[in-house]
This record gives structure tokens, sequence and C-alpha cells, in this order.
């Protein structure tokens, strides 16, 4: 018996584990101990994609970018934007055809080489030539960017663009280093360099990104941390626990109903900000081949009888919904502009209205009740959502099938049509064209409705334009109000952004735009 | 032997083939694809065109395969169009962590299964015998996912015992190594411990009741000498065969408890790369698991000659 254990140990086990403990050896570390005193982890909610603001279509990777890819412009806390690389707000000319930017001086990016108009005309060229580029669209009515001198650019536009300024405040704006580029090319993801507090050290997998603190960052005497490491932690409930057992310092995005944990510890604390993204439900009105075609007819109730899209909106309870599933913590809206964004436009919610729902129905003479699949994403939180909207339109005579879908699955449904209601957001932008114009556009991608109405369209059109602010302001409380009369998208609630972290760490800045700045960052190894 | 050996590194070679056919063309037909996921954001038709062009997502999924193999037969597995790392690296990073977390699962399934086992048929309709099935049900009927958050809470949150989550290179500190491995290995060993748990003490059962136990016995032995050198040597060979088969379940288990607990290793790039249609990953994934999962198989076949000196491994017994 014992030769046989000893045999079996020795010809097997043994050999076995000896190469998986030395090859583990050679592996990256992820959370907790392996790390110094002074490095901050953060547990992201999902993984970023790659790590080039050229490709990057992610909310979480502009996270990572917040603290190693400095943009021209940011924003300040009450969400105005501000100059960061640039040494202040751009001129704009008269016809708003032309942008004028001034850089600061003495900025050198994170291998070293200096910051410079060149380098600026470099990556706004890559943005828009690449061609998997996702900035290209951003940056649309860009057509040329001169160096007036070597610290000034100024920017062509073929048609004036107001967001043109908040969309160089985001990924954008971020200057790549332009002998990084030369160097490393198509695979400027693998290493990237820009400026900021911190410079990229590693990414050993999809799920951790580590970072150390630049030596060339023009204000590296405010940089107190010696590095920052982020991790994928999916689970809300897990990237707490990990933050309650010391594992992980701050944590993206709490869920509502993890938040009364994170208060009741007495190590950790949470700060919550409203986002300037939604959710609410599409309704398919005329994607009828797919949201790059023309719209058409398609064959459900609320195309066929557009009063039921009304009807169901009555049926809705947004207070009820923010409070049975997210603790009362989210805003419940009917807006694409949240509450907290200068662009507010204050729109008054039709509240729920069972009597005039189902008198609607009637009027529809569609015969109830009336069947409506919701696709919804295949999570938690979607799918109660769903479910509490089922219960809910079912009261006005609707048969809500709700269907929690993959994610990736359901956006190639949305794209082709193939749909009836979605539940879906947008993680939202500072300026209100970025979260409308794709969504209503007629051949746009984003445009999963198929909506198609010349009225929307044409005050987009005059508000993304128009270069005097109180006029886009007034355009968009018209424009909101003709959302609601179309309602292809039934807006539901802002999100909250509920940052957790503990005591012991200081100096971590957190805005409406939801991106944890830790320039600043310190640990208090004492608390 | 020779001869079975061959015929087996053949076979495996065809599973494996096979194995590649199945995920390339199964992962194909998911709605939506790397583009769709990466273009998300805008589904601007000119980046999707773009993404399919690059990783060769525009022609036909039969080149498309013959484009991967070619390359997968020269060591190189692609690009993930996610992050732009190299599968291979991505998977030499992996591959170590997901090998200690299954090692370890099996080291504590044996060392909790055989034991419980033993003493349950030793005693069978007793107190112990009871204890363990009641045990063993446990472990199989009880979600790795479940077990795995209520360890977290007792141990890491509250009794602030074990960390929650994460992993440490061994070279790092091999303490904080085992103590990142410790409860994650447990659960899974806990389900693979009651498995091999109710297999040991069936085949005990049976050993116990043969002809040369109650010889043994006749001839003066001690019960321990009886139990564990004639007995239960007998029964080692259908714990191996449960060892090997257990392997798919533990793969499938690591998926869940990587998640759970946060471990980079293959569980938890398997789920990510289908949620992301990361085709080139989750084709080096499978091509890799498929490949230990064969190379353990073998190893338990040639272990039976190796417990049982009576079994000889041939070409008739393949």
């Amino acid at each position: 018996m014992v030769a046989t254990v000893r045999s079996f140990l020795t010809s097997i086990l043994l050999p076995t584990l000896a190469v998986s403990l030395a090859a583990t050896a050679c592996t990256s570390s992820v959370l907790g101990a392996d790390r110094s005193s002074n490095q901050l982890v953060v547990a992201l909610a999902e993984a970023p994609d790659a790590l080039d603001p050229t490709t990057s279509s992610t909310f979480v990777s502009r996270i990572v970018y917040a603290n190693m890819c400095e943009k021209l412009y940011d924003v300040d806390a009450n969400l105005n934007i501000v100059p960061q690389l640039a040494a202040a707000l751009p001129r704009i000319s008269p016809d708003g055809l032309t942008y004028t930017i001034q850089l600061r001086q003495g900025i050198r990016f994170n291998d070293g080489t200096p910051l410079n108009a060149a380098a600026v005309k470099t990556t706004l060229h890559r943005y828009v030539t690449f061609a998997e580029s996702n900035r290209a669209a951003e940056l649309g009515p860009l057509t040329s960017v001169e160096v007036v001198d070597p610290m000034t650019v100024r920017l062509h536009l073929s048609k004036p663009f107001a967001p043109f300024t908040s969309i160089l405040a985001d990924r954008s704006g971020m200057i790549l280093s332009p002998a990084q580029l030369r160097k490393l090319g198509d695979n400027f993801a693998r290493h990237p360099v820009c400026v900021g507090p911190f410079s990229f050290a590693a990414r050993p997998s999809a799920d951790e990104i580590d970072l150390v603190r630049s030596k060339y960052y023009y204000d590296r005497d405010k940089v107190h941390l010696d590095g920052l490491q982020f991790q994928v932690v999916v689970d809300s409930n897990i990237r707490v626990a990990d933050m309650r057992a010391g594992d992980v310092d701050v944590v993206d995005r709490v869920a509502p109903q993890d938040v009364v944990a994170v208060k009741d510890d007495p190590d950790t604390t949470e700060v919550s900000r409203t986002s300037l993204g939604y959710q609410g439900i599409d309704l398919n009105v005329g994607n009828a081949h797919g949201a790059l075609k023309d719209s058409g007819s398609v064959d459900n109730p609320f195309s066929q009888h557009p009063e039921l899209r009304q009807a169901f909106e009555l049926s809705l309870d947004r207070s009820v919904i923010n409070k049975i599933i997210f603790e009362g913590q989210y805003v419940p809206d009917c807006s694409p502009i949240p509450t907290n964004s200068p662009w507010t436009t204050g729109t008054a919610c039709s509240g729920r209205d069972v009597a005039k729902a189902k008198a609607l129905v009637a009027h529809s003479g569609v015969k109830t009740p009336i069947k409506v699949p919701l696709m919804v994403q295949a999570a938690a939180l979607p799918e109660q959502l769903g479910t509490i909207i089922q219960s809910m339109a079912k009261d006005a005579g609707f048969d809500v099938q709700v269907q929690p879908t993959e994610f990736t699955t359901a956006l190639k449904r949305a794209q082709g049509g193939k749909f009836t209601m979605f539940q879906i957001g947008w993680s939202g932008r500072l300026d209100p064209d970025q979260n409308i114009f794709s969504f209503y556009a007629p051949h746009s991608g984003l445009n999963y409705t198929g909506s198609d109405d010349p009225a929307i369209v044409n005050l987009l059109n005059n508000a993304r334009t128009s270069t005097d602010e109180q006029q886009r302001k007034s355009l968009y409380r018209t424009l909101v109000d003709r959302l609601n009369q179309e309602r292809s998208i039934i807006y539901l609630y802002h999100p909250s952004l509920v940052l957790g972290l503990r005591k012991s760490v200081s100096g971590v800045q957190f805005y409406g735009d939801g991106l944890i700045r830790l320039k600043t960052a310190q640990i208090d190894s004492g608390a | 032997m020779r001869w079975y050996l061959a015929r087996r590194v053949a076979a495996s070679i065809l599973t494996l083939f096979l194995a590649t056919i199945v995920v390339f063309f199964g992962v194909r037909a998911l709605p939506g694809g790397p583009a769709v996921a990466l273009s998300a954001e805008s589904n601007d038709p000119a980046v999707v065109a773009a993404i399919q062009h690059k990783y060769h997502l525009d022609e036909p999924v039969v080149s498309q395969y013959g484009h991967w193999l070619g390359l997968a037969l020269t060591g190189d597995l692609g690009d993930s169009p996610l992050t732009k790392l190299s599968v291979s690296s991505v998977l030499a990073n992996r591959i170590p962590v997901t090998a200690e977390l299954t090692l370890l699962a099996l080291i504590i399934g044996l060392l909790i299964g055989v034991p419980a086992g033993v003493l349950a048929a030793v005693r069978p309709g007793k107190f112990t015998d009871y204890l363990a099935s009641g045990v063993a049900l446990g472990g199989l009927s009880i979600p790795h996912f479940w077990f795995g958050i209520v360890l977290i809470l007792l141990l890491a949150v509250h009794l602030h015992f074990l960390p929650a989550a994460g992993f440490v290179p061994i070279l790092s500190d091999p303490v904080s190594n085992l103590l990142h491995m410790l409860m994650p290995a447990f659960v899974l060993g806990a389900g693979l411990a009651a498995v091999i748990m109710r297999q040991t003490r069936s085949a005990m059962l049976e050993s116990l009741g043969a002809d040369y136990v109650r010889t043994a016995r006749a001839k003066g032995l001690s019960e321990w000498r009886v139990v564990a050198v004639h007995a239960l040597r007998n029964s080692l060979v259908t714990v191996v065969t449960v060892f090997g088969l257990q392997l798919g379940a533990l793969i499938g288990g690591v998926v869940t408890i990587e998640q759970v607990f946060d471990i980079p290793g293959i569980g938890k790039l398997t789920l990510d790369s289908v949620f992301q249609r990361d085709y080139p990953t989750l084709q080096g994934v499978v091509l890799l698991t498929a490949a230990a999962y064969i190379v353990v198989n073998l190893l338990v076949d040639l272990t039976y000659s190796v417990i049982n000196p009576r079994i000889r491994v041939t070409g008739a017994a393949a």
C-alpha cells in the first residue's frame, strides 16, 4: 500500500505539482499581498478593451485612461470643461469652423518626449484615419489640423459642431506619444504612452493592468502613490467583499444592493454621483432591415399603433421601479440628459396612469393581452427590472415576455431590428448631443429603434450646429419634449455611480462622469 | 506498450483536431462577433468592416479555420481582438494558475474523499457512514458559487482568516500564495471529495466482501492491514478512474470558482472570451484544455498498472 501511494505520488502528483508551482512563480500577481503598501488596487466592474484611445469603446477603459492619458480638456467637479493639456479653452472662430488651441509649456509624455503641436496633429490624424478607429465618427467634421507654432494647433471643421470641445475632453482629446506610435504602430495598445500621473507598466492579462508613478509628469509633486493596479472583478458583491477584506482599496460601481454593506462596514465608505448616462426601453418603431438601413414598417404593436407606446409608458411607475430594484438610489427621469448636467431640461415626466393607459389600449383596437417581448441583458438587475416592467404593464393589458439575452447577442439582434423592446442604456457624455444624436439620426448604427422623425432630426441638427449656448439649451428643451411624444425610447432613470473605498484612502476625485481620478490619491497606512 | 501509446497519441491528435473544429464553428454560430463587441459604442460600419478584415472574419469560415490551423501548427495562436495581447502569452500567464488550483483541489479531494469513503465502508449503516454520506451529498448538491461566496463572507469578511480573493505567485510569497488558494481549492475539491468518497465507499464495500479479504482475515491479519493493504489497494483502481473522469468536471468547476475568487486562470478567461466573442483566445483555451484532458486521461490509464500490477497496458487493453 505504502509503495503504491509512493509510486503514485512520485510518478504523477509530485512532478505535476513541481511543474505547476514553478510555472506559477512566473505568473503575475492579482489582488492583495504582492504589492507595496503604497500601491492602490482598484476593482473594476468589467475588463477594459485594448488600451489604445484610438479604438477604445468601453466606459471602463476611460477609468484607466483617467490616470495615464490626459486630454486637451477635462471636467471639474461641476462638469464644466476646463483645460488639461491645453493652456486655455479653445478660441473658436465666429463661424464655428476653426478651433485654435494653445498647449501648456514644458509637458512631456511618459517616455520623456515633449508634448507639442506636432504630437497633437499626429494623434488626431491617427484618430481620423486609422481603419479601426472609434474616434473618427466622433471627430466627424474635423477636416485638417494645422500646426500654427510649436505649441499651437488650429483645427479646421467642415461645419459648425457645438459638441467639439466636449469631445476633446474625452478620448478624442487624449494625445499619444508620436515616438511610441512610430515604435509600436498598430500594437500601440500593448504599451500605450501618453501624458499622465501614472505610466503604463504591464497588462499581463485582460483582467489586470499595472501602472507606476510617472517620472516625467508635469504635476508629479501631487502624485503620492507608487502605482496603481486595476483588477477586474465582475460581481459587485465580490468586489465589495474584497474591499471589506482589505484586498482592494477602491471599488468601481457598487451595485445598489451592496451599498448598505459598504456603509455599515467601519473600514469602508462610499461616494455617489448621478451618471451622465441613462437607462431606458428601446421600442422597435421602424427598424425593419437593420439600423443602418432605411426605416420601414415593422410588424409589432408599437410600430403599428403609436398610441400603445404612450399606454405602455403610462403603465410604468418610475419611482416604484427605483424604490424596489435600486433601493431608491437612482434618479427616475424621462430625459436622456441627466438632472445634474448643465444642460438639464427639467422635463416633467408623466406619472403612472393605468386608467388612461387602458383607454389608449382600447382605442388602439388591439386585442388584449397584447404580447410584447422585452429583451433584457442576462444579469440579475436587468432581469429584475424586466419582471417589474412585466408586472406593471400587465395592468394596462400588455403581456410582456421577458427575454434575458447575453449582451453581444442582444446587440446583434437590436442592430438587425430583430426585437420589439430592448432594455438598454448609455453611459453618457458631457454634451447632450452625444447622448441623443446617434440614437435618432437615420442610418446611424445606434438607432436601434428605427426612429425617423424629421422634426427630431431637424432639432438635433440645429442644436449641434448652433454656437449659442442659450439657444442650444432652448432647442434641447423642445427636443426632449418631442422625444417624449415619439417614444421610440422610453427613458426610465439615470443610474447613480457609487464608488466604494476604504477609509484609509483619501484624495480620490470622483465626478459625475464616473471616472476615478487617482492623481492625488493616497493611502494612510495608519488608518 | 509502444503500440498502445502510438495508438493513443494518434487518437489524441484526432480528438484535438475534432475539438478545434467543434469550437471554431460553434463559437461562430453565436450571434454577434468580435466586431459587434468592439464597435458596440458606435456600430460604425467602417469600423466593423476594418475589424472583420483584420481578423479574417470577412472570409468563408472554412478559409478562416485553415488560416487559424496553419498558424496554430506553428505555435502562433493569434492576438486577442479585445486586448491586442498575444493569445500564447495570455495562456502562458493563465495556465499555471489554473494548474495549481486544479492540483490543490485534486489533493484536497483525495485527502478528504478516500479516508471518508474507507471509514464509511468499514462501518456501513453506522454513524460514520451516515455522516460521510451526508457530507458527500452536501458536497455534490451545493453549487460552487454559493459555497464560495459563503466561505468568503465567513472566513474573509467576518473572521479575516483568509484573503477574500486573488492570486499571488508562489515565489513572491509562498505563504500568501497558499492562503489565497486554500478557499477556492477547498470549494473545488469538496465536490470532487464527495464523488471520490462515494466511489471509494462502493468499491471498498465490494472488496471487503470478497473472498481474498475473508482469507486475509482468516489468516489473522490485523483489521488495519486487511483494510489498508488488501481492500483499499484494489479499490484504488476505481478511485483513479474517477480521478481521471473528474478532470472534466474540475475544468468546468474552475470557470465558476475563478470567477468567484477572482483568480486569473483559464476558467475566467474562457467565460470572458465567450462573452466578448474573443475567438482567438477561446480557440486557444479549448485547444489547450482538450490537450490537458487527453494527457491526464492517458496518465490515468498508465497509472492503473502502477497501482495494480495485474493490469497490463497492452494494445488489446486499449
